[in-house]
This record gives C-alpha cells, sequence and structure tokens, in this order.
C-alpha cells in the first residue's frame, strides 16, 4: 500500500514517490531485458533449427550432385564403347572398300558402293556418339560443379549452426545474468516483481489520466465533458480519497511513533 | 629432323594406279620428316586395315618410331610417324621377300579406287602421293643404332671377375 500511495503521488511531503517510481522503472526495465533476452534465445533456437535444415538439404543436394556425376560417368562410358564400335564398324568398311579396290571390276565396284554406304552412316553415328559423349562429360562437370556448391552451402549453414548456437549460449547468459540482477534488485528494493509491475502500471495510467484530464480542461467544452465524465471519475476519486486518508493516518502513526 | 624429305614411290603398276588407301599421319611429325600429311598406299602393298591390339616401342629416329605390333593375333613389325596411341589404326602392308610390317596411321582417310594424276591421288584438296615403303625403312632403321649407340648406358659395366688362386 505504501507503494500505491507513493505511485500516486498522495504523499507529497517526501521524496519516497519519486523513489518508488524509480524502483518500479528498474523493475519494468528488468523485464524489458527479460523479454528481450528471451525473444532472442528463441529466435538464436529457431535459426539453429533452420541451419541444421539447411545443413541437411545441402546434403541431400550433394549426395544427388554425387549420384547425377556417376551416372553420367557410367553413360559416358557406356557412349565411348558406342563410339570405339562406330570406330570399328568404320574399319570394316574401309577394308570392304580395299577388297572393293583389289577386286575385278564387276565386283569390286559393288564392295565399293557398299562399303562407301556403311562409312557414311558409321561416320554419322560416330559423330552423333562423339558429341553424346562431350554433353555428357559436360553434364558430368556441371554435376561436380553442383556439388561443391552444395559443400560451400554445408559449410556456410555449419558457419549459421555455430553462430547460432553462440547466440543462444550468450541469450542463456544473459537470461542468468537477469535472473541474479533480479534477486539483487529484490534485496536493493524489498519489492516483489509483481507488485513492481503494477505500480509502474498504475503510475503510467496516472500520468495518462492527468494528462487526458489537463486536456479535456483546456477546450471549450471541457467544463460540460468533465461534468460527463463524472460519474467514471467518482470512483476514482474516492479510492484516491480513500488512499490519502490511509496516508495521512501512517504519516500521523509515524509522527506519534 | 631429318635432313632431306622422304620421297614418294614411284607410280603403282598399270591397271593398279588410284586403287589403294589414303591415310593421314599427325601433321607435325610428317612436316618434321619431310613427308606431306597425307599419302596413298597402293593395294599391291596393303594387306588388311586394322587395330592394332598393343604395341611396344623399341627404338627408332623420332617422330619415326620402330617396334612391335600385335594386331589381329600376330606379332608384326610396327613403323609409326608421331604418337598414334598403344590402340590406334595400322595399315598392315607388304615388303618385297620380308615379313609384312603394321603402319600406324593418326587416321585411315579412305579406301577405294581414285582418280590420279602424275602428282598422286586426286579429291583430297592437294594431290596425295604414294608413300616410298623401301625409303621409310631405309631412313628409321640406321635410326634406331643411332639412338641406342649414342645413348646413355642402361646399367654400369659390371665389375672384372677375379679368379681366385689356391
Amino acid at each position: 500500500m505504501d507503494v500505491l500511495r507513493r505511485t500516486a503521488g498522495v504523499t507529497p511531503s517526501r521524496a519516497e514517490p519519486r523513489a518508488g517510481l524509480e524502483e518500479a522503472d528498474l523493475w519494468a526495465s528488468r523485464d524489458d531485458a527479460a523479454r528481450a533476452s528471451e525473444e532472442g534465445l528463441r529466435a538464436s533456437e529457431r535459426l539453429e533449427v533452420t541451419s541444421a535444415r539447411g545443413r541437411a538439404r545441402a546434403d541431400a543436394a550433394s549426395e544427388r550432385a554425387t549420384l547425377l556425376a556417376a551416372r553420367a560417368e557410367g553413360i559416358s562410358v557406356v557412349a565411348r564403347r558406342v563410339e570405339d564400335a562406330f570406330e570399328r564398324l568404320r574399319m570394316v568398311a574401309l577394308n570392304a572398300g580395299l577388297e572393293g579396290a583389289r577386286a575385278p571390276d564387276t565386283q569390286g565396284r559393288a564392295l565399293l558402293l557398299i562399303g562407301e554406304e556403311v562409312r557414311a552412316h558409321v561416320d554419322r553415328g560416330a559423330e552423333a556418339a562423339r558429341e553424346l559423349v562431350l554433353r555428357v562429360d559436360e553434364v558430368a562437370s556441371e554435376a561436380s560443379a553442383l556439388r561443391d556448391r552444395a559443400a560451400e552451402v554445408r559449410h556456410d549453414a555449419g558457419e549459421v549452426a555455430g553462430d547460432a548456437a553462440t547466440a543462444k549460449a550468450s541469450a542463456q547468459d544473459a537470461g542468468r545474468a537477469l535472473e541474479r540482477l533480479e534477486r539483487q534488485l529484490r534485496k536493493a528494493t524489498g519489492l516483489d516483481p509483481e507488485v513492481a509491475r503494477s505500480v509502474a502500471a498504475a503510475a503510467e495510467h496516472a500520468r495518462g489520466l492527468l494528462s487526458a484530464i489537463a486536456t479535456i480542461q483546456s477546450s471549450q467544452l471541457g467544463a460540460m465533458a468533465l461534468a460527463a465524465l463524472r460519474p467514471a471519475l467518482r470512483p476514482v476519486a474516492r479510492a484516491l480519497g480513500e488512499l490519502a486518508v490511509e496516508a495521512g493516518d501512517a504519516e500521523d502513526d509515524e509522527a506519534g511513533g | 629432323m631429318s635432313d632431306a624429305p622422304a620421297s614418294v614411290a614411284s607410280p603403282s603398276p598399270p591397271g593398279d594406279e588410284g586403287r589403294g588407301v589414303v591415310v593421314r599421319f599427325d601433321d607435325l611429325a610428317a612436316l618434321d620428316v619431310g613427308l606431306p600429311a597425307r599419302v596413298f598406299l597402293p593395294v599391291a602393298i596393303v594387306r588388311r586395315l586394322a587395330f592394332a591390339s598393343s604395341t611396344l616401342a623399341l627404338g627408332g629416329a623420332p617422330p619415326l618410331g620402330l617396334g612391335l605390333a600385335l594386331v589381329e593375333g600376330r606379332m608384326l613389325t610396327y613403323v609409326a610417324l608421331g604418337d598414334v596411341g598403344p590402340q590406334g589404326p595400322v595399315v598392315v602392308c607388304d615388303r618385297a621377300e620380308l615379313e609384312p610390317f603394321a603402319l600406324g596411321v593418326a587416321e585411315i582417310v579412305a579406301t577405294g579406287v581414285f582418280d590420279v594424276d602424275e602428282r598422286g591421288v586426286l579429291g583430297f584438296g592437294e594431290p596425295v602421293p604414294e608413300l616410298d615403303v623401301a625409303d621409310l625403312f631405309a631412313r628409321i632403321e640406321p635410326g634406331v643404332w643411332l639412338v641406342r649407340s649414342e645413348g646413355p648406358p642402361s646399367s654400369p659395366p659390371p665389375p672384372p671377375v677375379r679368379m681366385q688362386r689356391p
């Protein structure tokens, strides 16, 4: 009750009201710091989870890229076999042409034509196979680059996770420091944190009420408005009046004692 | 590398002109020995076209190399111009009164019956002259011994054996 009295400013004769408000402000600041610390802790925990998810995704991407590179390598091997088969088929066609050149004109001409025809097709097939090998090699190279990028992302996510862990530890340290501060505040001020919060809220509302009334009074219709507000303000005035009487009794007691 | 350019062969026998194989050597190697990059080999000396299964270099007068080649199950003398790889294409050729040999080339360009004039086979841009095989061997064989005699000893000579007297 003493605190409320100080907060309401009903005992203006001493320095106690201001001290009460400052103590309440201290507690309010402590509460703000606690809220900020708690929010920091939660954010760092979310960051830890997000970075862990990022690392897992980077791992999955890296795995896929490795798989892709391996498959591209497999296709490349097959395509090289195809290329080799075309080369050998080309050699068969060239030998047919050679035998065509060796044989008498009539027989030789047929062999030459077949050899030439086969060689033309083989050349086209071999060219396509070489193109395929090149393209597949490009895919393998891109997959390898993708794997490298995924490794970088994983590394970055690891660093973020490290920073998040540091932030979390710092937030936890801040929380512990605030708990110590609360104990010291409680010891120094003798106030319960809940009461202090109510004091701060009452002071804030009192300041607001006074400010609003002053604004109304300064307006042209102020008197009329205040008259209209009287039913609402009467309980407040009564409560403050009772507080003032109690405060006077307490002062008398102190003076008499 | 060589002092004199390799010569090309005398014209093919009548009736065989333009029948054979056009091959391509490695450009730089051919330039080095004074040969055109493309040469013509007549059917009279060409037995078969194939890929070597493996080759073994013995020496030579680089970029002309002499060695052994395994071609379709036969071990043959191997002559190559430039680096054509251990399993490159070869032309199996006959030499008069000697064993056939494998000529390693960069590419077998074409086979068939081609138009010819006094400069060589036509239809490949520049006329393609016929390769003089005898001249090729004449240039390469001394080179093998030259390289061997001038090369560093593979191991120091063994110490003299001393007989122990009883």
